[in-house]
């Protein structure tokens, strides 16, 4: 993969910087990535090669480029980090014998000068993580202190890429953003939706899995002109971290010498999070956890029957907030509610356990029963998947697979009966 | 009732000079004690008063022992106040600790001082292969190549003219290398060492947090200090040096990185195999007491041979006399276990290919013993949990029974 034509420039209404990418091994047609953000925010970006360098590692590696070119000066922090999370990709996700990325680029001898002041920013997209990151943040730190979060960095781009609802989603966090005292710095680009199509036909695996943290930390290092320590919230607490994109083992590598990538809110659950900030007026006018972005309407941004604004809302409901904010459509969760929305995955299945001792702590035993229900029907479907995978195994190892083909040939029939 | 971190103080003491706190325990009955870092004069201006060093080296004893807040009146960092709740999360998540409150003030502004890296320099692979690394990254203007290598008495050993042997000798090192030896002397683990069977507490919980309190301690001349990894990535394990932990220990003038993991233990021989100095100066073995006046690896213990089984796959191992031999035997292998094993697959190939299918042989029967044993492990585990649920315990009785009939018969005790 080759990364060419750096260039920074005034697009219309927007300031963008972006490159060339040309891919060499795996057949890929070359496009051109950006990132562009308002005029007011123009001297914030910069043009500086490790937006493209961190945008561009994951997929090379995943899609099988054996290099990374850039003809440009990189911090060797930043290589080094490029490669160890290459290294934890390759452990997790392939064998041993998965070649690395290799990173074709110049070490700078330096600091970037002038350098910039302390100053930290957060990925602000208004839902329960970012919340309880800036809340947790103006909580552990003073104002003055660099580290204090000023920066709301809002995405278009990565989850959603409808611009009316993005509209939407940055009005509501305007107003919020004056109220907590940082700046929403809204950013548009590519860097994801080259590929979310086919990764959507996959289960968006690639961006869970791989490319989540570096798509993020790309963001945010073309703003390393304003910024020196940016947060990506967690969804998972420390006992529930698994091998995906957004582990912290992973994200600290894609800091440099003058940007620090930051893994925040590890060390609370979603449920202490929730309750973190279930009496802050402000979060609770504000919020917005639903990913079905084609339903938002002008202040109507949770859809309110999803699984997220499920579980949300529970947690709101067992925390006495779900009443006091008008974000979702309804006051109060009900037992049908939970029983026809509610579909448990083995990823975020620890949370409704959670969820189901805090609804009867707080007087709710039916919203509890509905839950143990369903974690009830979750377990009992895992545990016939046990079983079948025990038969699979047993029929590959013993039987040929035999079994799998009866029951293959039994379906089909079954289906041409039909 | 809570841990107290008081009685801060920097001063001068027998020709070095030095920063001490009174630690007062009161939840787990353990006798106050001081905790100080002390350093050569030279060093006076870089030795930092703060909590930081006593609090980042009390931590983890605290939750150890079984204390249940730490209190101190002076200003902690908020980016290290986080960090090691974070730290004492993982703790709680792997060893089952509580996390326990720190009661301290907040410090409102950092310090801005000029970038300046560090290392802990011990002189052995891991420590040499961060060098390496570093210097071959890091071009000589960044400020974040290594220019100071700690060396610290009061760790691993304890015996201080045993120290000035190897202070010397790195001190020959770091001059050929071009960096700047800073010897640090402290109790921060000798205050648990005697007590610490297998030394568990120090490798499971302790050993970053220590190596970090010692950083902070130089917070007035160091702003990024690096903890050699000691496993790859593929190799990780919960333990007192991981690569979740160590960035905890950061604070917002000095970061704290975890570094080399991106190495395999083989890796980073092979990358100092060509770096005369290291091979030269190498030292890996921790039985001091068995060190020569210039030779500081028995050459028998486990570390010694694994170290010189990679130096003979690279065929350098009869180029160095930092080892008593200048070759291996496969008699000189001695039982793997869990937290090497690894090591010694990663040798299999290289020894293959450099024609020593004597010591690949030998390996490999080390490795199956180990296997062997687990297996025998695991099985013990499980007779033992059927036995205490289902059977009350009673095969472990007529166990005990027999064991205890065996010792008293005078044919046994003969």
């Amino acid at each position: 993969m080759r990364i060419e034509d750096l260039k920074k420039e005034s697009t219309g209404p927007r300031a963008r910087i972006s490159a060339k990418v040309i891919w060499e091994d795996c057949g890929r047609p070359p496009f051109d990535l950006y990132i562009e953000t308002e005029p007011e925010f123009e001297s914030a970006l910069s043009l500086n090669p490790h937006a493209f360098l961190v945008a561009c590692i994951m997929p090379a590696l995943h899609y099988g480029e054996k290099r990374v070119l850039l003809d440009a000066d990189i911090c060797p922090e930043l290589k080094i980090g490029l490669e160890t999370a290459m290294g934890w990709i390759r452990h997790w996700f392939y064998t041993p014998a998965k070649e690395l990325v290799k990173i074709d680029a110049k070490t700078r001898s330096s600091m970037p000068l002038p350098r910039t002041p302390g100053r930290a920013g957060f990925f602000f997209s208004g839902g329960i993580d970012s919340f309880a990151t800036l809340k947790a943040n103006r909580l552990n730190y003073p104002f003055k202190h660099p580290l204090s979060i000023r920066d709301g960095i809002l995405v278009y781009g990565l989850e959603m890429d409808e611009p009316e609802a993005f509209v939407h989603v940055r009005e509501s966090l305007s107003g919020m953003a004056s109220e907590m005292g940082i700046e929403l710095m809204p950013v548009y680009t590519n860097l994801y939706l080259n590929y979310r199509d086919e990764d959507a036909r996959n289960g968006f695996n690639f961006w869970t899995n791989k490319f989540m943290g570096s798509a993020l930390a790309a963001v945010a290092h073309a703003f390393s002109g304003r910024l020196t320590a940016v947060s990506i919230a967690s969804s998972f607490d420390i006992p529930n971290l698994g091998p995906h994109g957004l582990n912290p083992i992973l994200n600290q590598n894609y800091s440099s010498a003058d940007l620090r990538i930051i893994n925040d809110g590890l060390n609370l659950t979603r449920l202490q999070k929730v309750m973190l900030l279930s009496r802050d007026n402000a979060v609770l006018r504000n919020l917005r956890v639903c990913n079905h972005f084609k339903r938002y309407r002008a202040g109507n941004l949770n859809c309110g029957r999803c699984e997220k604004c499920l579980r949300t809302m529970l947690a709101l409901v067992s925390a006495g907030a779900l009443r006091h904010t008008d974000v979702f459509p309804c006051k109060d969760v009900t037992r049908e509610m939970v029983r026809e929305f509610v579909f448990i995955k083995d990823s975020f299945a620890f949370w409704y356990t959670e969820l189901s001792g805090a609804l009867k702590k707080a007087g709710r035993p039916d919203l509890a029963a509905a839950v143990d229900e369903k974690i009830e029907e979750y377990q009992h479907g895992k545990s016939i998947k046990k079983i079948k995978r025990m038969i699979k195994h047993f029929d590959d190892k013993f039987l040929s697979g035999h079994v799998v083909k009866i029951n293959r040939i039994i379906i089909d029939r079954a289906k041409v009966l039909k | 009732m809570k841990m107290i971190i008081d009685e801060l103080k920097k001063e001068k003491k027998n020709g070095r000079a030095r920063i001490s706190a009174m630690i007062k325990w009161e939840d787990c009955g353990r006798p106050d004690h001081y905790i100080y870092f002390e350093t050569g004069e030279e060093f006076e201006k870089d030795l930092t008063l703060s909590a930081h060093p006593f609090l980042v080296g009390s931590l983890m004893p605290a939750i150890h022992f079984g204390e249940r807040r730490i209190y101190t009146g002076a200003k902690l960092c908020p980016e290290l106040r986080h960090g090691l709740n974070i730290a004492m999360s993982w703790m709680r998540h792997w060893f089952g600790h509580e996390v326990i409150a720190l009661e301290t003030k907040i410090k409102k502004s950092m310090d801005v001082r000029p970038p300046r890296a560090a290392t802990f320099f011990s002189g052995g692979v891991d420590s040499y292969a961060v060098l390496r690394l570093n210097h071959l990254g890091f071009p000589g203007e960044h400020p974040w190549r290594i220019r100071d290598g700690i060396v610290i008495f009061g760790l691993e050993q304890d015996d201080p003219v045993v120290f000035e042997r190897v202070r010397n000798s790195l001190k020959r090192a770091a001059d050929e290398i071009g960096i700047a030896l800073i010897p640090v002397y402290t109790n921060v683990y000798l205050n648990y060492r005697n007590e610490d069977k297998g030394f568990a507490f120090w490798f499971y919980k302790f050993q970053s947090s220590a190596l970090s309190s010692v950083a902070h301690a130089l917070s007035n001349r160091i702003t990024v200090a690096s903890i050699a990894s000691d496993y790859g990535v593929a190799d990780q394990w919960p333990h007192g040096s991981d690569p979740r932990l160590d960035p905890n220990f950061s604070s917002a003038e000095l970061r704290i990185r975890h570094d080399g993991v991106s190495l395999t233990r083989y890796e980073r021989i092979k990358l100092i195999s060509e770096w005369d100095t290291a091979i030269r100066h190498l030292r890996v073995c921790n039985q001091f007491k068995k060190y020569g006046r210039e030779v500081f690896n028995c050459g028998r213990c486990e570390k010694c041979v694994r170290t010189m089984l990679a130096l003979v796959s690279l065929g350098v191992l009869d180029r160095t006399d930092a080892f008593p031999m200048k070759d291996v035997s496969p008699d000189m292998l001695v039982p793997i276990n869990r937290r090497t094993y690894a090591h010694y697959v990663d040798l299999l190939a290289p020894l293959q290919k450099r024609g020593r299918d004597d010591l690949v042989n030998a390996i490999n029967e080390r490795l199956a013993e180990c296997d062997r044993k687990e297996k025998q492990d695991r099985l013990k585990k499980k007779v033992k949990e059927f036995d205490s649920r289902f059977l009350k315990g009673r095969i472990k009785k007529i166990n005990n029974h027999i064991h205890k009939k065996d010792a008293k018969s005078p044919g046994k005790a003969r």
